[in-house]
């Protein structure tokens, strides 16, 4: 039996309880929600306002990482090889480039490589342990693919983001090689600029692929020497289909092995109204697949807007994490004479979050009358919005970055906030009501949408969680004092004999 | 007399004290379950208790937050009164 005293106790305890009950802390679960991760800016391919031209890009990418220790360094580390085939199995890329990657210790590396594809084109990569390879990494700051003569540690010994992404790509000092493999599998070459690929565009209804030339001549561009870029993907228009009046496109691009798989497609807008062609469409898709489940999934959404008489399509979802072994991707463009362009300027590049690259963008806009090309804005560094890592840690050779990494990754480890226990207090009238994000679970069961909204009203659940919330402690931390109490004796008040 | 109103001031004193020392174990503790759960508890619980308390009339969140701090409460609770009777043991022995 419980004394008077004891009774009082407890009650006492209970009233604290109840008090401190109301100091809710709800701060203890945000908090386990920072895991690291990779997170996704989605960018936007910039298109310009040009007068009657369209260029329509998608940039496709594998993203991974490779470390190893300084005493497994050879010769042949340094080399990446990439092996590019189409679905025939014919090579049309395959190139060994001087690659430094190594840093102290583990060098986390992650690339982002864009690929130009032809239609119904397959890109296979393939890389050993050590080396990664993708196509267009063809030089160093020297233009020549290898190291700098004299600058060796800072190639080698150091991650340098200029040796690891050079997209800066001249036809002269590509090896004759790869000139002719190029060459010989894309039969419209142009080559002023660099290289591009070749028109091929697939005929749905004859299963045929056909050479066109006469709209998109000259998509693949490259930047200047010392920008990063992403490459970007031609999709194939055509406007004198025999067809239907249009041609759907299809790019696919497969990979095996876990990737971060991004892409991201343009916020393009076309105004029918200055179409020369009434007959206007634009029908976008773009799609995931993702092999382990048999899933597609279809982040771009296309919209109208009949005010302005505009159709517009957006992708929100750049990136797919796969954690699977394989990952696809397709996308397919319909077009029909766009004739216009509206777009947005504001630039945001691929960042990874923890990670550790950002890419400045290119855009090429064509002429589909006129085989010269026009180059648009290939400097606009000005326009990023880096949060953690700004371009100069690019051009300082990245390793600082990496050093703030992993003392960063230190020092959280011994860096903590002080959470106010009677912020719980605020918490339990706080609007309850607001919608949370799942994005882990979405990922899980393929849902496109990440948020979930609570049913009941705000109301409700604002007196049931504040109820909740007091009782449910009281009744849990009750039983168990109580219970602590009745095995012990006089548990409660020993402290005070 | 004068012996009662010191010896109620040293209680007041005392009673002062253990707050006070509560108050700080309180935040303490409530902290270090902070850090605790940030790396027990891998963050899709969150998404799992969000996703439940959609269709639920209150935020199940919140009453975790709760048991969380009310077991700091009931933690700093037994160590004030520790201190509180260690108190009074070298109160009486200096005396």
């Amino acid at each position: 039996m419980i004394g008077r005293s004891h009774k009082l106790t407890l009650v006492g305890i209970g009233a604290i309880t109840i008090a401190l009950s109301l100091c809710i802390s709800s701060q203890t679960y945000a908090t386990s929600h920072e895991i690291q991760g990779i997170q996704w800016y989605y960018p936007t391919v910039p298109l310009y306002e040009s007068s009657v031209y369209f260029s329509n890009t998608v940039d496709v990418g594998v993203n991974f990482e490779v470390g190893y220790s300084p005493s497994s360094l050879s010769s042949q580390d340094y080399f990446k090889r990439l092996d590019v085939s189409d679905t025939s199995g014919k090579p049309f890329l395959s190139q060994s480039v001087y690659h430094p990657i190594y840093s102290d210790g583990v060098c986390s590396y992650n690339s982002i490589a864009p690929y130009a594809l032809a239609p119904m084109g397959r890109i296979n990569v393939s890389y050993n342990t050590l080396s990664l390879g993708f196509p267009f990494a063809l030089n160093n700051n020297s233009g020549d693919g290898l190291p700098e003569s004299g600058s060796t540690q800072d190639n080698v010994l150091k991650c340098n983001p200029s040796g690891l992404i050079p997209y800066s790509v001249d036809t002269s000092s590509v090896s004759t090689d790869l000139k002719t493999v190029i060459d010989s599998f894309n039969p419209y070459n142009y080559s002023s600029n660099g290289f591009s690929f070749s028109r091929r565009r697939y005929d749905y209804e004859s299963g045929e692929f056909h050479y066109d030339d006469t709209f998109f001549s000259d998509i693949v561009g490259f930047p200047s020497q010392d920008s990063f870029s992403w490459l970007q993907l031609p999709l194939y228009n055509s406007d004198n289909d025999s067809i239907s009046g249009h041609v759907r496109m299809f790019s696919s691009v497969e990979f095996s092995g876990k990737f971060v798989f991004p892409f991201r497609v343009g916020s393009v807008s076309v105004n029918p109204a200055r179409s020369s062609n009434s007959s206007f469409d634009l029908v976008t898709y773009i799609i995931n697949y993702d092999y382990s489940s048999s899933i597609w999934r279809t982040p771009c959404t296309t919209s109208y807007n009949s005010q302005d008489q505009e159709y517009s399509f957006t992708c929100l979802e750049n990136s797919f994490h796969s954690q699977y072994d394989g990952i696809g991707f397709r996308a397919w463009y319909s077009y029909l004479d766009i004739t216009s362009i509206d777009s947005s300027n504001n630039l945001v590049p691929f960042f990874l979050n923890g990670g550790d690259f950002a890419f400045e963008d290119f855009v090429m806009i064509t002429d589909g009358d006129n085989t010269s090309s026009h180059p648009v804005n290939t400097n606009i560094r000005g326009k990023y919005q880096l949060s953690d890592i700004s371009l100069n840690d690019f051009e300082s050779g990245f390793d600082g970055a990496l050093d703030d990494h992993w003392a960063n990754y230190l020092a959280n480890l011994f860096t903590f906030n002080i959470t106010n226990p009677f912020s719980g207090l605020l918490a339990i009238f706080s609007d309850q009501s607001t919608c949370a994000s799942i994005p882990t679970i979405a990922g899980m069961i393929h849902l496109e949408e990440t948020t979930v909204c609570p049913w009941f009203d705000s109301q409700t659940r604002s007196i049931v969680t504040g109820v909740v919330s007091i009782f449910v402690p009281m009744l849990l931390f009750g039983f168990v004092i109580r219970w602590l109490g009745s095995s012990s004796g006089d548990y409660i008040d020993k402290g005070d004999k | 007399m004068l012996g009662s109103i010191s010896s109620n001031v040293i209680s007041v004193v005392k009673f002062i004290a253990c707050i006070l020392v509560s108050g700080v174990f309180l935040v303490a503790i409530n902290t270090l379950i902070s850090l605790v759960t940030t790396f027990v508890i891998p963050p899709i619980v969150k998404e799992v208790f969000d996703l439940l308390s959609m269709f639920l009339p209150f935020n199940i969140g919140t009453i975790m937050g709760a048991l969380s701090t009310i077991l700091s409460a009931i933690l700093s609770f037994k160590v004030a009164r520790k201190i509180f009777s260690l108190i009074s043991w070298t109160i009486a022995s200096a005396s």
